[in-house]
């Protein structure tokens, strides 16, 4: 089953986006709201892709993000955030703007698993 | 009185050429040649000239630019003569002040036409305008609107996920369309709260009194409130929120809300920054466990942080609540 770490911080929104990824066959890990707690859960092999709200409360998700890189796990951003400017190093990540349209996200996250 | 005596009454011996001199604004007069005519010490120091290197001279010898940037001032400059008032773009200018300092100001270049006696256009008036303020302003209007957008596209996806989660849970389109629609005024209460605390946070009572008047009605006896108030983050105050309306619709549905003796009482400590909240309905006897786990109860599951029991009584529920209350928002569910 495909494993997706889930950081975001809006509790409704968190909520909802793990009942849908469930729904869509994928196990969640989280959700958690903040980057610490996020990279606690990033090892190599504990999951397979991650889905970060860009915004946790005025403080970037940059931090998860750039671990997972490190890791060479796929991600997806979601922001509300329509001009949002990504730091060096992210500028090619996926962003998916809020609020998401689940089956283009779903359909985003299975690719990761068999990219062909 | 006529005009020209009333000029003459308010300069007294003060004369208008030092008046101009002397202005803090920068300020210049060109020819239809386009050579200066006048400069004051203002306009001599923000542009770094000396009158004895400038008078009569075109103004692009003195300030030769590139041609995309020379000509359309040019073609500004030329309007004037047509009689037409003129902008240029908006520089910043560092100004030092008497204290030494130096503080960045905005200028807007502001060329008026000159006439005279027959209505002529004769001369240019160049002079600057200070429009720190302006720019300051339009900067932080667009800062704002780009976060209204955020928070709206932000308010529009919690309400779709409100919605979904909604109808997962209800047993009918009337249940789903209340249950929607209260969890979307409670979360209008806590938004304007928050717009009205200048988003710092809510106070705990606060936001039980206001959950739990919006089902009861104000000033309600039907539940008492015990304990040391706290102020919460922005995210504690919304996660709160939720949670306070969950457990009042619940009570309402199944628990002491549900009959007309039934009372609650609220009861919360903070020891360090642990808060333990205990929310006992009583008066209900022969409530049972619910044989669904709708939202109210999976909501728990979803705080890591958060510890929550709950033990059917004789006359009631009790259900104890024990939540890390944070300081400030580091995005952690808290409550």
């Amino acid at each position: 089953m495909l494993k997706i770490l889930l950081l975001e911080d809006d509790f409704l929104i968190a909520f909802d986006m793990k009942a849908q990824l469930e729904d869509a066959g994928m196990e969640v890990v989280g959700p958690v709201a903040n980057n610490e707690d996020a990279k606690a859960l990033i090892e190599p092999g504990s999951i397979q892709a991650a889905v970060l709200d860009m915004d946790l409360g005025g403080v970037a998700s940059f931090p998860t993000a750039h671990r997972l890189k490190e890791f060479g796990i796929p991600f997806v951003f979601v922001t509300g955030n329509n001009e949002a400017d990504l730091q060096d190093g992210l500028a090619d990540s996926p962003i998916h703007t809020k609020p998401v349209h689940f089956p283009r996200l779903i359909e985003q996250l299975k690719g990761f698993a068999n990219p062909d | 009185m006529d005009q020209v005596s009333q000029t003459q009454e308010i300069t007294g011996d003060l004369s208008f050429r030092e008046v101009a001199d002397r202005w803090t604004v920068p300020l210049m007069v060109l020819d239809r040649e386009l050579c200066f005519v006048y400069a004051n010490r203002a306009y001599l120091t923000a542009t770094n000239t000396e009158w004895a290197n400038i008078r009569q001279k075109y103004i692009f010898e003195i300030f030769p630019d590139v041609e995309e940037r020379r000509d359309p001032v040019e073609a500004k400059f030329r309007q004037v003569f047509q009689g037409v008032q003129t902008r240029l773009e908006v520089q910043p200018y560092e100004l030092k002040q008497p204290d030494g300092t130096v503080q960045t100001r905005m200028w807007q270049a502001v060329q008026d036409p000159y006439r005279n006696d027959d209505g002529v256009v004769t001369h240019m008036i160049q002079r600057a305008e200070d429009i720190t303020a302006q720019v300051e302003l339009k900067r932080q209007n667009d800062v704002m609107q780009n976060e209204l957008d955020h928070r709206i596209r932000n308010m529009f996806a919690v309400i779709m996920a409100t919605s979904r989660i909604s109808g997962e849970s209800a047993e009918s389109v009337d249940a789903f369309v209340d249950d929607f629609n209260e969890r979307l005024a409670s979360m209008s209460r806590v938004y304007s709260n928050l717009t009205r605390s200048d988003w710092t946070g809510l106070s705990l009572r606060k936001i039980m009194i206001e959950e739990l008047d919006a089902m009861l009605g104000r000033g309600s006896q039907r539940y008492t409130l015990r304990g040391s108030d706290a102020i919460l983050t922005v995210k504690g105050s919304k996660d709160a929120a939720l949670i306070v309306h969950e457990l009042a619709a619940n009570a309402r549905k199944f628990g002491c809300f549900s009959t007309p003796d039934g009372h609650l009482t609220v009861e919360w400590t903070l020891k360090g920054d642990l808060l333990r909240v205990t929310w006992t309905e009583t008066g209900v006897p022969g409530i049972q466990p619910p044989t669904r786990v709708g939202f109210g109860t999976r909501l728990f599951d979803m705080f890591p942080k958060l510890v929550a029991t709950r033990t059917f009584t004789e006359d009631g529920v009790q259900i104890l609540v024990e939540a890390p209350l944070l300081k400030e928002d580091v995005g952690a569910f808290s409550v």
